[in-house]
């Protein structure tokens, strides 16, 4: 009995969810989109995704070893990040798109801000608001999916461009087609039904709260039902006021954001009246910029809006439990 | 529960329970000189004396206490408790009286009893016997404490010192209104409480109407784990007019006192220096029920507790053991423990001392022991933190523990503490939970010492 016993501070027993794990669970949660993508837009988007990943990963790599700091790659962080990069190329990027992303990604909104858990903004919307403000014939090569091209894919305009550009295009298009990904746009954005898929995944296994999405699906609602109302375009297209939040929500890799890029954890929220301020917030704003704003991308720039107001809304915290004098 | 709770503190599986295992007095049993509420006591035996089970061999100060009572009852003859008695808990010789390390790794005086073999009953304290829970109601308030306090059972939660006693505040009549009696453990799988459920029905009866006796609680409320809230119990509560709630066992942190309180009367103690008698509210765990139960019942002092033994062990179990009775007798008695033992913790896992000491003696402040395997041990990292929310989610007091840990990490500790740092009640449900395996209560406490220390200065 004159063993030798640890002495440590309590607590004695960790959960089992590791850096690795969580992240592995996003990497799970992208499959249905990365797999849709690829039936949708065949090798260009399969090429688009695997080099968007390998130049994030590659550069993080290299920039830990030009920096001498440890690298950290086992987390997996960099491949979620290089697989939500891939998922808003559009088909008809060229090559070295999505590499000059991961370098954005890894070295410009990661490296600089300190790394994992320091930057404030999602490092994949840095680099896409980047590359779509450098290179934006690039960004906007979209083209149409195999399920309603005849032969070859052609190039073709999204749903929230013919909105600013010619709505009277609309017509001829259906809500289904639209939730289904029939529609032209980024290779992971369009398929939105399986997008959905990977948010209730994440859902289910609490690795995001359930407080950013509902309140991007609210804040989408309420400003487009504002927005029914004041748009000309909507009488036009004979639409009724739900038939656009359906449009919104559906278009655009909305349903992408809202699950996906918005609540991503380093730069979102913790406590819950924050998520659901942010969430509302990237909801109304992704409605006002489509509308009204000189982008289409709605989504993308109003989540990296919302980014900025995060310590913000982190000072909106619940009442402490036992505290004296309340 | 509130439903905000829910989703809050961790999931552990619910303890295997079973009835409490006596276990033979030990050879050798170590008592520390201490009387009630820690204060040290004067032995009044020597070396090389005989000593018999329940002889009193220390006897300490008398302490000025705080009754409760209804309001208006005077209890003159009260105001200060019996002088503390320590009693030897099995018969035999006193070898020594010599330091030795107490549970919680200080150096205290204790006597070494050397038992002679003979598992001889607790000499009668010319206290008697209560024949059940009508005659304790019905016997005057001052003459049940002064035979409690005869049978050295500890009520502290009941009647001990606030953390802030007076200068003249020797007693104040506080109006109580509810008993909670505490039937969950708040660490499982060390479930002391749930193996003192099983006890007698006639213990827990006369403990629970003793404690309503004297706290002059209207309201009882006895918790329960889901699963073990029997008919037996149900039938006694509503015989008694006494509340039965079954909670969720295994809902860490939900069973500690405070948290209990506040899910079933929606009360907030302040933490840290709250008392919840304050606020009406007694909370007493079903193990001093059943302690009050048998003193009064049998009329003889109590020499044993309860120790529950789980973690990796080959027999895990509670056990009734004699006071004074080395850990390392206990584990011997879960199976002992081997070479491959990383750690032995007093209390839970979450919330336990790792201990270095396996000849310490087993107090009532013991109520179990958790056994770490070597390859169980869990090492933290400095993977900086990756603002996932998991620990806000999680944590019961609503506080952020991972931007807590951020500025006590980097010393800027007076904004923690502006963040409401000294809420944090050390429960480790955020550590738990977070991913990159940051050692949270480790940088909140050294936030809290750091600003303690400077506070001294």
């Amino acid at each position: 009995m004159s063993q030798l016993l640890t002495v440590s501070a309590s607590p004695h027993i960790l959960g089992k969810r590791t850096v690795s794990s969580l992240y592995m669970d996003w990497v799970i949660a992208m499959i249905p989109a990365v797999a849709a993508a690829v039936y949708y837009f065949h090798a260009a988007a399969l090429i688009n995704i695997l080099l968007a990943v390998a130049a994030t990963v590659g550069f993080e790599w290299a920039i830990c070893t030009v920096f001498k700091t440890p690298n950290r790659l086992n987390d997996l962080h960099a491949v979620v990040m290089g697989l939500m990069l891939g998922l808003l190329m559009p088909a008809g990027a060229p090559f070295w798109i999505p590499i000059m992303g991961g370098l954005f990604v890894s070295g410009l909104a990661k490296a600089i801000f300190g790394g994992l858990g320091a930057y404030p903004m999602n490092p994949v919307l840095i680099a896409w608001a980047c590359l779509s403000i450098s290179w934006p014939t690039h960004m906007n090569a979209f083209w149409e999916t195999s399920l309603a091209a005849k032969g070859a894919l052609q190039a073709a305009q999204t749903p929230l461009m013919l909105l600013k550009t010619s709505p009277e295009a609309l017509k001829d298009m259906s809500l289904m087609a639209l939730w289904c990904g029939y529609v032209p746009g980024a290779v992971g954005a369009t398929s939105t039904w399986a997008i959905l898929l990977g948010g209730i995944y994440l859902l289910i296994r609490r690795v995001i709260s359930w407080h950013i999405p509902l309140g991007v699906i609210m804040g989408t609602l309420i400003l487009s039902l504002f927005a029914a109302s004041l748009d000309s375009n909507v009488a036009k297209l004979g639409w009724d006021t739900l038939t656009l939040t359906a449009f919104h929500l559906g278009a655009g890799g909305l349903m992408l954001g809202a699950f996906f890029l918005a609540p991503e954890h380093v730069s979102s929220p913790v406590t819950c009246k924050g998520m659901l301020i942010y969430g509302l917030g990237v909801g109304a704003l992704s409605v006002i910029i489509r509308q009204w704003g000189a982008n289409t991308e709605g989504v993308y720039f109003a989540i990296l809006f919302m980014s900025l107001t995060t310590p913000l809304l982190d000072r909106l915290r619940p009442k402490v439990l036992g505290k004296a004098g309340d | 529960m509130k439903l905000a709770n829910w989703f809050k503190g961790i999931r552990r599986p619910s303890p295997q329970v079973s009835p409490p295992i006596e276990l033979a007095p030990s050879d050798t049993v170590i008592l520390p000189l201490l009387g009630h509420y820690g204060l040290p006591c004067e032995s009044v035996v020597e070396a090389g004396d005989e000593v018999k089970a329940g002889q009193v061999i220390g006897q300490g100060k008398s302490v000025p206490m705080e009754l409760i009572a209804d309001s208006g009852q005077a209890l003159e003859s009260h105001q200060e408790s019996t002088p503390a008695m320590l009693r030897s808990s099995i018969s035999g010789k006193v070898t020594a009286i010599k330091q030795i390390y107490d549970s919680a790794g200080n150096k205290v005086d204790a006597m070494v009893i050397q038992g002679n073999g003979q598992a001889d009953q607790p000499e009668p304290t010319g206290l008697s016997a209560y024949a059940g829970a009508a005659e304790i109601c019905a016997t005057p308030l001052d003459e049940l404490l002064a035979g409690l306090d005869i049978t050295g059972v500890g009520l502290s939660n009941t009647m001990g010192p606030k953390h802030y006693v007076t200068m003249n505040g020797i007693k104040s009549v506080r109006g109580i209104d509810t008993l909670i009696v505490r039937g969950v453990d708040y660490d499982p799988p060390v479930a002391p409480n749930a193996a003192a459920l099983t006890s007698d029905i006639s213990h827990i009866q006369a403990g629970i109407a003793a404690l309503a006796h004297i706290t002059s609680a209207k309201n009882v409320i006895i918790v329960a784990p889901t699963g073990q809230d029997s008919a037996e119990l149900q039938d006694m509560a509503e015989a008694n007019g006494w509340k039965l709630k079954a909670v969720c066992g295994g809902h860490y942190p939900f069973a500690t006192d405070n948290l209990l309180i506040h899910s079933l009367t929606c009360k907030e103690v302040p933490y840290p220096d709250g008392d919840p008698r304050d606020l009406g509210v007694v909370i007493e765990s079903v193990q001093t029920a059943v302690e009050v139960g048998k003193a009064l019942l049998s009329g003889k002092p109590q020499l044993t507790t309860l120790v529950s033994v789980t973690g990796a062990v080959s027999k895990p179990g509670t056990f009734r053991v004699c006071l004074g009775t080395p850990i390392s007798a206990v584990l011997e008695a879960a199976g002992g423990i081997s070479d491959n033992t990383g750690k032995v913790i007093i209390g839970g896992p979450l919330k336990g001392y790792a201990h270095f000491d396996m000849e310490s003696p087993i107090t009532r402040e013991i109520d179990g022991l958790y056994v770490q395997a070597k390859g169980d041990m869990e090492n933290y990292s400095s993977h900086p933190c990756i603002h996932c929310g998991a620990c806000a989610n999680a944590c019961p007091v609503n506080l952020i523990p991972g931007e807590l840990s951020k500025l006590c990490e980097f010393g800027q500790y007076e904004l923690a503490a502006e963040n409401d740092l000294f809420q944090c009640t050390e429960c480790g449900v955020c550590a738990y939970v977070c991913p990159a395996k940051r050692p949270m209560v480790q940088l909140l406490r050294l936030g809290k010492a750091e600003l303690m220390a400077k506070e001294v200065d």
